[in-house]
């Protein structure tokens, strides 16, 4: 890990409107995020965890604040624009792992190679290896209903790291898994971390949260602990 | 990105749901066949008429009896066409090649013991070039037989048949009133089916019509034949100034004889059979507009169907651009699928109809061109609403979509 801020929000804020009542989903959220980090978010359910980690997975826009990734301000981003830094530089893993049903691990993997064009014998090899680093090349023509939970998630772990991403993102990634292939699944992040890579995970366990580098707190959409830059 | 994953993308999701791409593609096929089975139908109608209306010479113009449908006060009650207004036509007309006066009645033919009404014209030998006749056997009517009012005939195709069936009717004896006549030839069947065909006639020498037969002193039309068919226009206008100038008339709308060509035959019907044409495929082209309904209302579920796949697809790095892309070859490809099995399916039933029903049918290039880019244009047309629609959806949304 070194010093390089990658990602920093200030004062940012998620705001839905819902008739004359608002609901502050975040409410002010400073955050500065290094590379080569593993934070873990944690925080009762509705604090604002998902909205968080959708503000700087760039899927969800903030309704206040800035946001600055990579040295780059991003509210100015359009819509294209934000789509190409997720192709580019984030990867995304989910609790319900959101493979595409009806083609196989392998071409699963392939996705974010065919949006950035690469030619389909380098996007084989490609993901191939992905495959192969998380233990699924025996399964690559498989279906996401041919598989387990564990081994879709493995798979969507491929597909978020195929494209060499700067952060990858984890919305409980183990909350549909049992305890054994929560600790398959957690093993290959903090490997993935142990190599380099920033991961920016959500979860409600505190044992899956021990994996992590930094823990944060949300409560109310605010942090409330661990937002500093205390390691 | 490249075009060739965007269309493997789409084909691999269209191949997912075969039964409903195959559905979605029957309202363009039945669109596009209809629409190239009805101009064919249109086309084969105007050529048919076209082609039996140029049987009887496209030179070809004719004088009648007329003017009295000009109720003007003061113009001249409906004259006769007589012999002189024949011979003047004759001796001044240019453009005329040849020239035959008619006189005609419809009267009972009677062989052996079968009746028929028949046109008997009388008419002079000039009259077989005017008409376009041809003398399938025996020969046609002479000068001789003409100056010596010989009872001889020639028999349309249609009374040769219908009065002689199987029996050899050159040199039999028909009867025509109280008068025998010698069958001395038969024309050879135009198969005109009712413009004034030549097909239910018996001709006659003109002096025999006149002087025994028939036995009036007035013709019923003179036929004439310009010598060439860009000549007719002016072989029309000469006529008219001869017969003004015989009769005194200087105001047109005065005339009192009508004269009308073959050539404005064929243009009015060629025009009524396009109007037809263009109905019919109105009718047709109605119908795809439906199809590509059908297309857009698919689309539009699919696109709600597969919410999630867009939400998944725009989470890893999908551009809205890919998004639209994926929907419109999706669209257009059923479109296109479609269109060109309709194409197929329409070409098959154009080929069929005239051997089961009779009907002619005409394809014609443009009719299929015209199909094609129609139906594409529809795939693009009702596949853009559905495809904004889904490049347009917010990634986190579509997520959460259940
Ligand atoms: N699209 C939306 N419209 C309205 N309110 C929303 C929307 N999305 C989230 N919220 C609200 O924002 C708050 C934060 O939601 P969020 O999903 O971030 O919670 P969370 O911490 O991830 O909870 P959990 O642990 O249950 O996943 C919640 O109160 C939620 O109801
Ligand atoms: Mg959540």
């Amino acid at each position: 890990m070194n010093d390089r801020i990658i990602a920093r929000l200030s004062g940012v804020t998620k705001i839905y409107k819902m008739g004359e009542y608002e609901l502050r989903a975040l409410d002010g959220v400073d955050l500065e995020v290094r590379e080569g980090e593993f934070i873990a978010v944690m925080g009762h359910s509705g604090s604002g965890k998902s909205t968080l980690l959708n503000v700087l997975g760039m899927l969800d826009s903030p309704t206040g604040g800035s946001y600055t990734f990579d040295g780059a301000n991003i509210e100015k981003y359009d819509d294209d624009q934000k789509a190409d830094l997720r192709l580019k530089t984030l990867g995304f893993i989910f609790q319900n792992f959101n493979l595409l049903p009806r083609i196989s691990a392998l071409e699963n993997v392939e996705l974010p190679l065919i949006y950035s064009g690469v030619s389909p014998k380098e996007r084989m090899k490609r993901a191939l290896e992905a495959l192969k680093a998380v233990g699924m090349e025996s399964r690559s023509n498989h279906k996401p209903n041919e598989l387990s939970g564990g081994q879709c998630q493995r798979v969507a772990i491929a597909r978020a790291l195929i494209n060499e991403p700067k952060i990858v993102f984890a919305d409980e990634p183990t909350g549909n898994l049992d305890t054994a292939s929560s600790k398959d699944i957690m093993s290959i992040l903090s490997g993935m971390n142990k190599s380099g890579k920033t991961i920016i995970m959500v979860t409600h366990e505190s044992d899956i949260a021990t994996y992590a580098g930094r823990r944060i707190f949300l409560k109310d959409g605010k942090i409330i602990g661990g937002g500093g830059n205390e390691t | 990105m490249k075009l060739k994953e965007h269309l493997k993308i789409s084909f691999r999701s269209l191949r997912s749901n075969p039964m409903r791409s195959v559905l979605t593609m029957l309202g363009i096929i039945i669109g596009v066949s209809s629409v190239i089975v009805m101009i064919a139908l249109g086309n084969g109608a105007k050529k048919q008429t076209q082609a039996q209306i140029q049987t009887m010479g496209t030179n070809l113009i004719t004088v009648f009896v007329g003017g009295w449908h000009h109720a003007a006060p003061g113009a001249s009650a409906q004259e006769p066409l007589s012999e002189d207004d024949y011979e003047s036509l004759k001796k001044e007309m240019k453009y005329a090649a040849e020239i035959s006066p008619e006189m005609s009645s419809n009267l009972q033919v009677k062989y052996s013991n079968v009746t028929l009404s028949a046109s008997i014209r009388g008419v002079l030998p000039s009259y077989e070039a005017v008409k376009n006749l041809k003398v399938a056997k025996g020969r046609f009517i002479t000068d001789s037989d003409n100056k010596s009012s010989k009872k001889v005939c020639v028999l349309g195709g249609t009374v040769a048949s219908e009065l002689f069936k199987s029996i050899e009717p050159v040199g039999n004896k028909i009867r025509i009133k109280n008068h025998r006549f010698e069958v001395i030839g038969v024309l050879e069947t135009k198969g005109e089916g009712g413009f004034g065909g030549d097909d239910d006639t018996v001709v006659i020498p003109f002096n025999t019509a006149k002087l025994r037969l028939i036995q009036r002193a007035n013709l019923s039309r003179i036929s004439i034949m310009a010598d060439k068919e860009e000549n007719t226009d002016a072989a029309i206008a000469e006529a008219e100034t001869i017969l003004r100038k015989r009769r005194n008339i200087t105001d047109p709308s005065n005339d009192n004889f009508m004269i009308r060509s073959q050539k404005e035959l064929l243009d009015t019907m060629t025009g009524v059979m396009n109007v037809m044409t263009t109905l019919l495929a109105g009718i047709a082209l109605v119908s795809l507009i439906v199809g590509g309904i059908g297309i857009m209302n698919i689309m539009l579920v699919t696109v709600t169907e597969r919410t999630r796949e867009i939400g998944i697809r725009k989470a890893i790095g999908a551009k809205s651009r890919d998004i639209l892309l994926q929907f419109m070859i999706e669209s257009m490809t059923l479109s296109l699928l479609g269109g060109l099995t309709g194409i197929a399916l329409g070409l098959g039933i154009s080929y069929m109809v005239p051997v089961s029903t009779g009907y002619a049918t005409a394809v014609t290039v443009n009719s299929i061109v015209l199909a094609f880019t129609f139906s594409a244009s529809i795939g693009l047309f009702f596949g853009i609403y559905p495809s904004r629609k889904a490049s347009k959806l917010n990634p986190i949304d579509a997520l959460r979509y259940e």
